[in-house]
């Protein structure tokens, strides 16, 4: 842990909509190159925790929040840091593919063009490199005028995970991006993450406990807000020290 | 005897065997049985189709015979030695010598209208981004609501506050400032003396009429684009107003497009607040500070004499029918950059 640039960190974190508490004092950490899974039922505030990381929360009014996250060895919520760059380096793939109706190009270089990339060449550069990362260039690279709204559900959430990558953040967050796909394309996606931890860490929200096993390296799981257990996720499947995570993966809770 | 007849005779229905007064009652009998039975698996609703046909094929045929009506009454003038279709670029309007040019007219709605709509379509959808992205929630209902009731207020109504507020406002303030002013003296736009009524005072009143559609339907457009999108653009780095700007108008495009839409409709087509304002003077208007005669306003102002001379009446039939062609033609042509607008997006 003496690299601190991309190692992000959770200390002491709370978190509250209006009076109702969802998260409860959690502490975990995201090391460089790897994937963690965060796993619970639903309602667990697994979305909550990973929606803190790149400070979507701030969107919802009464969102309150006590603790710290750290990225870089910064506190991301300390006053005047700034959250365009937080987000710039923290990319994130949603729920439900949803590509910005527009061209399969112009989705790609949206991000960058927000952040100052002009030269047409290299917004080329960044179109082809990103579809190549998320596994799609070959299937696109002749159609990439046509609406992302015309590609198949599979096609668009790989798109989106490109749309995250163009701007290279080195962390990305994935909130249970396979749970609205066929198996074919959830597979694919899943390989794809894996693939992914290469060049990112990766955060993968899921309530999928064989998934979390086939993806990640290590796990958080959640259950009423509290973080029951936190360690490398074979050891936490192989041999859940906790009943609420024991009673989690095999199916009594969920 | 074709081979169709002939299946018909070997293979006789109940029908054919019965009396033609009975075949008459099972006629009637049976489609009021299937209407009943409509929600039946496997039977067709005969009279629920019959009953829907009626208005939708009557809304498609009013509009039909308008348009033929309006040109059964304009062919007198349009074939008339003195008119003839030479009248639509024919500037002079004048009964009494037998000038029945209709362009004064065409320009002053053409202008009139563009004027509005270069108002009303920016400031709305200005205001509805506001409303949507930004309005913080509990001042959201209450505005859209007063917006909501600026589109009940009578025509006639804005047209008195126009003539009593914004034509003397133009006369006194207005022109006399940008007319004086270094910047804008030069310019061939503002030239000219005024006594308010004018086109720009026109062009304004029907922006401000036009408005509370612009920014209702915009709204509720900008409403309907999925929070996910929003959030996509702000998870890549964008500031609210870069989303609102960039992804949320371009997703609500079809719907910005409606308001548009109807918006023109309403400007080429409204009469009472313009012709109130616009001086109704005979001539094109060469600046903003000119008065100017919309073509609506031209029926109004001379149905009630022209009715008795044919010419003279046929002539305003005419205003009218190439009103009702442009406005469709407006229409379509929105229309049409809307289904362009939504195919580039991929909803169609």
């Amino acid at each position: 842990m003496t690299d601190y640039e991309n190692y992000l960190e959770v200390r002491n974190l709370s978190t509250w909509f209006g009076k109702h508490a969802v998260l409860k004092n959690i502490s975990c950490y995201f090391e460089d190159n790897t994937v963690t899974a965060i796993m619970g039922p639903s309602g667990c505030g697994k979305s909550t925790l990973l929606r803190s990381l790149n400070r979507l929360n701030d969107l919802v009014p009464s969102f309150r929040l006590e603790g710290q996250v750290l990225f870089g060895g910064e506190n991301i919520y300390a006053p005047g840091s700034s959250v365009y760059d937080l987000r710039k380096r923290i990319g994130m793939v949603f729920q439900r593919p949803n590509p910005f109706p527009m061209s399969i190009y112009d989705n790609i270089t949206y991000g960058p063009k927000l952040h100052g990339t002009k030269d047409e060449d290299e917004l080329d550069k960044i179109v082809e490199q990103s579809l190549k990362k998320a596994a799609l260039w070959d299937e696109v690279k002749e159609d990439l005028d046509k609406p992302a709204l015309n590609l198949s559900g599979g096609q668009q959430q790989r798109l989106c995970i490109a749309r995250a990558l163009s701007v290279d953040p080195p962390v990305l967050l994935a909130d249970e991006p396979v749970s609205s796909l066929d198996p074919a394309s959830a597979a694919k996606i899943e390989e794809l993450l894996v693939e992914l931890k290469k060049d990112y860490t990766v955060i993968l929200v899921t309530h999928n406990v064989q998934q979390a096993f086939r993806v990640s390296d290590q796990s958080a799981f959640l259950y009423l807000g509290e973080l029951v257990e936190f360690d490398k996720t074979r050891r936490i499947l192989e041999a859940p020290a906790d009943e609420r995570t024991e009673a989690f993966i095999t199916g009594r809770i969920g | 005897m074709t081979e169709t007849e002939n299946q018909a005779i070997e293979h006789p229905t109940i029908e054919d065997k019965l009396h033609p007064l009975q075949r008459l009652k099972q006629r009637i009998k049976t489609p009021i049985i299937d209407f009943l039975d409509a929600d039946r698996s496997g039977k067709t609703d005969m009279l629920g189709k019959v009953f829907l046909l009626v208005p939708a094929f009557a809304s498609t045929l009013i509009i039909v015979l308008i348009f033929g009506f309006l040109w059964y009454e304009s062919v007198p003038i349009l074939t008339d030695p003195v008119g003839g279709p030479g009248i639509i670029i024919s500037p002079t309007w004048d009964p009494n010598r037998d000038l029945y040019g209709i362009a004064i007219f065409i320009v002053g709605s053409l202008l009139c209208t563009v004027i509005a709509i270069g108002i009303a379509v920016p400031v709305g959808i200005g205001g509805a981004v506001f409303l949507s992205e930004f309005c913080p929630m509990r001042l959201r209902q209450p505005i859209k609501m007063i917006t909501e009731m600026m589109a009940a207020i009578p025509s006639i109504v804005y047209g008195l506050w126009a003539y009593i507020v914004m034509v003397p406002y133009i006369k006194n303030v207005l022109a006399p400032a940008l007319q004086s002013n270094p910047l804008t003296a030069w310019m061939p736009w503002f030239q000219g003396d005024t006594n308010g009524l004018s086109l720009i005072a026109g062009g304004v009143i029907l922006a401000i009429m036009l408005l509370p559609t612009v920014v209702t339907i915009t709204t509720d457009a900008l409403q309907t684009v999925p929070r996910s999108l929003r959030e996509a653009s702000l998870a890549l780095g964008a500031t609210q107003s870069e989303t609102a700007r960039k992804i949320v108008i371009s997703a609500a495009l079809p719907g910005v497009g409606a308001a548009v839409v109807l918006s023109l409709g309403r400007a080429v087509g409204e009469t009472m607040a313009v012709l109130m304002v616009t001086g109704n003077s005979l001539q094109i208007p060469y600046t903003l500070f000119d008065p100017t005669y919309v073509m609506t306003s031209i029926i109004t102002n001379q149905l009630g004499y022209a009715f008795v001379f044919p010419l003279w009446r046929s002539a305003l039939f005419a205003v009218g029918l190439v009103l009702m062609v442009m406005s469709i033609c407006f229409t379509l042509t929105a229309k049409m950059f809307i289904r362009w607008g939504m195919k580039t997006r991929g909803y169609i």
